[in-house]
């Protein structure tokens, strides 16, 4: 994921780096191909999967979901989480938590007048249990069986 | 007037792992480098029990069972990330902004107005704004210090991280966020008086305590002493430190251009095809000359690539263009090492029978060459706080690699080899060890994290 110090709207795709510097002139990428391969350069943009999930790449982090205990919430195990750490957190949104010293996704939800985490089988911790909000799940990920 | 500001990340590497795996918050933790021999940070926590600074691992190894230390291997990828993360952050808070190491950046103000960057009415404001953002969108603490010149900044950055941590007697409305500007003469004499002068970016170990021998002891006395004094008594960079303590900018935001991503030294050989013998002499040429790049630049490297390849535009020829890239140990800007590095990658990668029409050497991973700043304490004996326009440049061991080349063609290769370079000749024995470092939580799809659910 690249790091852009524009956090909104569309980013142009990078050039590939070209370094010009010597005497010789070397397309980084084309090491890994090795140097007898040519590559194109004039690659088309098409459409970009960072600007339709990523808003804000540099409080952004991605993540691995273990566990079903929110399917209801549309989370499956081994699903890729997007979480921003820039969002204010509100109940209804699905959040990593830190608990006991350990990340945790769980659904924020709002019991009373106080926050607290559940998952599908309902509250697990309310917010005088100590919990804190690392950041918030904006998107989860999956890949489909081919 | 310029105003200057020093944003530093407290404890970097150790605020970098405890962002992923909060459980080492509150706990004594030391990151190791160098093969985890050396501790190379500390939390605050690993402060209290001692443990110092570059400190060998095998001396405080007894703190693990005794005091629930934690020792883990450098994690360079993750904390490069963090890094550059830090830095978008900071570029909004300020017009101009310069990346100084892998956990500080200045910024700089044309005018005494924060308002001209944001909702801000005072720089105080700007700083503890700048501070939570960065706690709050990735997760790292850190300290920020305001003034007329860098090294005043840098000061003021100290006094602010200090007196966060109840250290030095400071007061405690300095903590976290200290503008040297905002404060009254009187006050700002009362900080000098409260600091020694060892704390002053620029002024090493040696230097303080031949101005301690002299009578100057904090940097009240230092900003006090008289100059034409100091100049005979001491060098250039005290004297250009002094100016700077009194508020005269001797160092401007852009003192040290943008550093290169990558360095690049290559050639063809036209019809000449060399043997590997040559190909050596000129992969070692190209690792020098590149190496010499990366230290004019204030970087070091954290690998190195190495390629040859076939001409295509000799179609009858056999083709043959392979590259390797090897991890340094650390990351250097050391000629013997990086050449060494390159010439066993070429060794790697050369097969005989081939008519190779190139060869070249980059350097990549670059990374300011202060990251591995305590270890090159340890090793060369230089001061930790020098600044930039100071630093002595990295040693070059070029007239030693070219006697050593002469050596070796005269009684034979191999004759001669850097015992400093603990090299074996199998590849296993250059492989880094790093028995305790975290994954790539944000560099590899294969080590994020996972979370429970």
């Amino acid at each position: 994921m690249p790091i852009d110090d524009e956090s909104n709207g569309p980013r142009p795709l990078r050039r590939r780096q070209r370094n010009s510097d010597d005497e010789g002139l070397l397309d980084t990428h084309a090491l890994a191909a090795g140097f007898g391969a040519a590559i194109d350069e004039a690659s088309t943009a098409g459409i970009s999967l960072d600007e339709l999930l990523i808003s804000n790449p540099v409080s952004t982090f991605m993540m691995r979901c273990q566990g079903d205990a929110l399917r209801r919430a549309g989370l499956v195990s081994g699903d890729v989480l997007i979480v921003d750490r820039s969002i204010t957190s509100q109940a209804g949104q699905v959040v990593i938590a830190v608990v006991d010293g350990e990340l945790v996704v769980r659904l924020l939800a709002r019991e009373g007048g106080a926050l607290a985490l559940a998952s599908d089988a309902g509250i697990e911790h309310r917010g005088d249990e100590g919990f804190e909000i690392w950041g918030v799940v904006t998107a989860s990920i999956r890949k489909m069986p081919t | 007037m310029t105003c200057f500001a020093l944003c530093d990340v407290n404890n970097m590497y150790v605020s970098c792992e405890r962002v992923f795996q909060p459980r080492l918050n509150g706990q004594p933790v030391v990151t190791l480098s160098s093969n985890d021999g050396v501790a190379v940070a500390r939390s605050n926590e690993a402060k209290a029990l001692g443990v110092k600074m570059a400190q060998p691992f095998f001396e405080i190894r007894h703190l693990e069972r005794e005091a629930g230390l934690i020792a883990m291997s450098a994690n360079f990828e993750l904390y490069t990330d963090m890094s550059r993360r830090m830095v978008s952050i900071a570029r909004k808070f300020a017009p101009r902004c310069q990346q100084y190491s892998v956990d500080e950046v200045f910024l700089s103000y044309d005018g005494a107005d924060p308002s001209a960057v944001g909702p801000y009415s005072t720089f105080t404001d700007l700083g503890h704004a700048l501070r939570s953002r960065m706690l709050r969108w990735i997760g790292l603490p850190s300290s920020v210090g305001f003034a007329s010149t860098k090294t005043l900044a840098k000061l003021a950055n100290h006094i602010a991280k200090s007196a966060d941590r109840g250290l030095g007697g400071y007061p405690r409305h300095l903590a976290q966020v200290c503008d040297f500007n905002a404060l009254s003469a009187r006050e700002l004499e009362a900080l000098f008086a409260a600091t020694p002068v060892n704390d002053v970016w620029g002024i090493g170990r040696k230097i303080s305590a031949k101005l301690n021998e002299a009578g100057i002891s904090t940097v009240s006395d230092l900003v006090h002493a008289d100059s034409a004094t100091l100049r005979k008594r001491f060098n250039v960079v005290v004297e250009k430190t002094v100016r700077e303590l009194r508020g005269i900018s001797c160092l401007d935001i852009e003192d040290v251009p943008a550093a290169k991503q990558q360095i690049m030294v290559s050639r063809s050989f036209g019809s000449a095809v060399p043997d590997l013998p040559s190909l050596v002499s000129a992969v070692s040429e190209f690792a020098s000359r590149a190496t010499e790049k990366a230290r004019a630049q204030g970087s070091a490297a954290g690998a190195v690539t190495v390629f040859v390849m076939t001409s295509p535009f000799r179609a009858q020829d056999r083709q043959h263009s392979p590259s390797t890239t090897l991890q340094l140990v650390r990351p250097t800007n050391d000629t013997t090492q990086i050449v060494t590095t390159a010439v066993r990658g070429l060794r790697e990668i050369y097969r005989s029978g081939h008519r190779y029409a190139k060869c070249g050497v980059m350097l990549i991973d670059l990374r300011p060459q202060e990251l591995s700043q305590g270890e090159l304490d340890l090793f060369g004996g230089g001061d930790e706080l020098e600044p930039p326009a100071h630093r002595e440049p990295a040693r070059d061991r070029t007239r030693l690699m070219t006697a050593m080349d002469a050596l070796n063609r005269r009684f034979g290769r191999g004759s001669v080899t850097l015992a400093s370079s603990g090299l074996g000749t199998e590849r296993g024995s250059w492989a880094t060890r790093q028995e305790r470092k975290s994954p790539a939580y944000t560099n590899s799809w294969e080590e994020i994290p996972v979370v429970r659910a």
